[in-house]
């Protein structure tokens, strides 16, 4: 698994082959957008906020805990010149602005960008973008720090280092189901209750009692 | 104490005002909303006041004013659930971006409706209205246009079925511009006088067959009516109908304009899901006639040739074409088939001059679409990326319009709507549907990013 370097991410975002490309769209500036190995990408309008009130335990084995996830979590919209104010201790999730779709022989890693995180904001917690990934990234924002962070929609706030992965010839079209969030154009609520080991581990659970 | 009695008004009032304090707490989609909220305030703070300074005895002005405070309690429902996730922001730069070109400087302001149904409503220029008619209030007249502007609350992600706010945004061009208002005389010099002279016939013999005796005489009752009294009756009838219906084509104009082909595929499905093809409305014309000038239009404006590479499209046009070659116009003539042909004969004779009329406008501003883009979106949705992926290794390269993404998302979604079922192997096509309409809305929210901050 290489890293590409630059000329290599903007010869795959060019590629006339769709089974070949790497869109990333909105490409709006070139020069300032893609850096030397990796991507910037930029805040989306939409979030999801956690109703504090709501909260009791998350049981990922519990009956209807995909109904409890949606209960205890609100979608909520920031429109461009606005701002979102993340609180210490605060979770929240976003979404990139750009929609990504990788071909199959490449992935990603998002990290959150060093002067964001020099203010105390966790930006993604799950950084891995599969081969054939298509969508939006969705970011899982935490306020480490001891003041409120504004967010604003637009900005640059994470990037991705982009790999290539060796000898992975899956046709990308056959295998658009595979992941539980490709093709999402707004954050996603967490689907972990489609974890199929969870089935597994609850009758385990329901043996020993 | 008895209804309408003063303390109760006042408590009306009261619980107005309190319920406008708690919605204006609340977060919207853009200021738009508060700005309604805030004239609403205003208005009922007056409608207060004047309350307190009316004497106790008053009970008429007391009742007029009650039925006043149950108008703005109307109103007040134009503002609920219009929070960001109800409403389909990403469509509404369109919109605004369309009255800005034409200098127009009204606030829209858009909601979800429990009915299934688009809608237009002036609201700004109703409460006037209304002000001028209780002249024992003082409301001041609104600064801003406001018009609410609702869509079915189901239909929120439905980004490619808004392309039915185009006509919504047409009802608001129209009275701007006056255009049914100008077409307004000739309505009578179209309605054909022979069958308006038949229908009247008609109803003459339906009095003739009613029998009365008078003084030991036997007298049918059309003796005591006068023709030209039952001929100014239909003809002023028809005229209303006609009016009202003028307001629907032009408006549809003004959209297919604004909006090509996408605003016809939107209109003709919203149309076809919800309504008999030949029901019609005092409001409304029948969807028939409605499609029929629309695909008369979709011809004229060149768009068969724009859109022939795409087969199915193609069929799909022919198909509205073959659906609404119906006609009132009928052998079988009672009254309800002759005054059916008159409303016809007379809307479809108005339609090409509206079209001059609406042209007149539209013509001084650019085109909103362009079919070079559209074709490229197409590639992209085809893609399951948004219309407007940025390829153009020059960064500042124009983005393609927002309605040229909805005319590509419309294409995409008639003609490639099987690729891409078989693509992502779901189980239902609306869930295909659904799919294209989100890339549609993210394509929207490129472009507003693209346009603002590029």
């Amino acid at each position: 698994m290489t890293v590409l370097s630059r000329d290599q991410i903007i010869q795959r975002i060019f590629h006339e082959d769709i089974t070949k490309r790497l869109v990333i769209t909105p490409i709006t500036d070139i020069e300032s957008q893609i850096g030397n190995g990796t991507i910037d990408i930029r805040l989306g309008t939409r979030f999801i906020i956690f109703k504090r009130r709501k909260i009791g335990t998350l049981d990922p084995t519990e009956k209807g805990i995909d109904e409890k996830i949606r209960e205890l979590q609100e979608r909520i919209y920031t429109p461009y010149g606005e701002k979102i104010v993340l609180h210490p201790n605060e979770l929240i999730l976003g979404g990139s602005l750009e929609y990504l779709r990788f071909p199959s022989d490449l992935m990603g890693y998002v990290v959150g960008r060093s002067s964001w995180g020099r203010l105390g904001l966790i930006i993604e917690t799950s950084p891995v973008i599969h081969p054939c990934f298509i969508g939006i990234i969705t970011f899982e924002f935490a306020n480490l720090s001891t003041a409120p962070i504004a967010l604003y929609p637009g900005t640059r706030i994470a990037q991705i280092s982009i790999h290539r992965v060796e000898n992975n010839i899956q046709d990308c079209r056959k295998i658009l189901n595979a992941s539980r969030y490709n093709l999402s154009t707004s954050p996603e609520f967490s689907k972990i209750y489609k974890d199929l080991e969870l089935e597994k581990i609850k009758s385990l659970f329901t043996e020993q009692t | 104490m008895g209804i309408g009695s003063k303390d109760l008004v006042i408590d009306k009032a009261f619980k107005l005002e309190k319920r406008i304090d708690e919605l204006q707490a609340k977060e919207y989609y853009s200021k738009d909303p508060k700005k309604l909220l805030s004239l609403f305030s205003k208005s009922i703070k007056q409608i207060a006041e004047s309350i307190k300074s009316i004497e106790n005895e008053d009970p008429i002005k007391i009742r007029r004013i009650n039925f006043l405070l149950t108008v703005y309690h109307y109103f007040l429902d134009e503002i609920e659930h219009i929070e960001a996730d109800n409403v389909p922001v990403e469509m509404l730069p369109i919109f605004n971006e369309i009255l800005k070109e034409y200098q127009l400087k009204t606030v829209l302001v858009f909601r979800p409706n429990p009915i299934y149904n688009y809608s237009y409503f002036p609201i700004t220029r109703l409460i006037d209205e209304i002000s001028q008619k209780y002249p024992e209030v003082r409301v001041s007249e609104a600064q801003n246009d406001i018009a609410v502007i609702s869509f079915p609350s189901s239909e929120r992600t439905s980004a490619l079925l808004h392309c039915c706010f185009a006509h919504e945004i047409g009802h608001h061009l129209n009275e701007s511009f006056s255009i049914a208002a100008q077409i307004e005389p000739k309505i009578l010099e179209l309605i054909d006088k022979k069958l308006l002279d038949k229908y009247v016939e008609g109803w003459l013999e339906l009095f003739r067959k009613h029998k009365s005796v008078i003084d030991g005489t036997e007298v049918t009752l059309d003796k005591f009516i006068l023709k030209d009294h039952l001929f100014s009756r239909a003809t002023e009838e028809f005229a209303r109908i006609i009016r009202k219906w003028l307001d629907e084509i032009v408006s549809d104009i003004f959209a297919i304009y604004l909006f090509g082909p996408a605003y016809i595929f939107a209109i003709s499905e919203f149309l076809l899901s919800s309504q008999d093809l030949e029901k019609y409305y005092e409001t409304h014309p029948p969807p028939f006639i409605r499609i029929k000038n629309l695909v008369k239009l979709f011809d004229e404006l060149g768009f068969y040739k724009d859109l022939e590479v795409y087969a199915d499209v193609i069929k799909r046009i022919d198909f509205y074409k073959e659906i609404s070659k119906k006609t009132f116009e009928s052998e079988n003539e009672t009254m309800q088939d002759i005054k059916n042909t008159i409303l016809e004969r007379c809307i479809n004779a108005l339609f090409d001059l509206a079209k001059s009329l609406v042209l007149q406008q539209v013509n001084l501003l650019k085109r909103h679409f362009d079919f070079e883009d559209i074709n490229k979106a197409v590639i992209a949705f085809r893609n399951l990326i948004p219309g407007n992926e940025i390829l153009n290794k020059n960064a500042v390269s124009k983005p393609i319009d927002a309605i040229s993404i909805l005319n590509a998302a419309w294409i995409v979604r008639i003609n490639f709507i099987d690729e891409l079922y078989s693509m992502l192997s779901k189980t239902e096509k609306s869930t295909v549907r659904n799919i294209i309409d989100e890339l549609t809305l993210k394509a929207l929210d490129l472009q507003e990013f693209h346009r603002r901050m590029v």
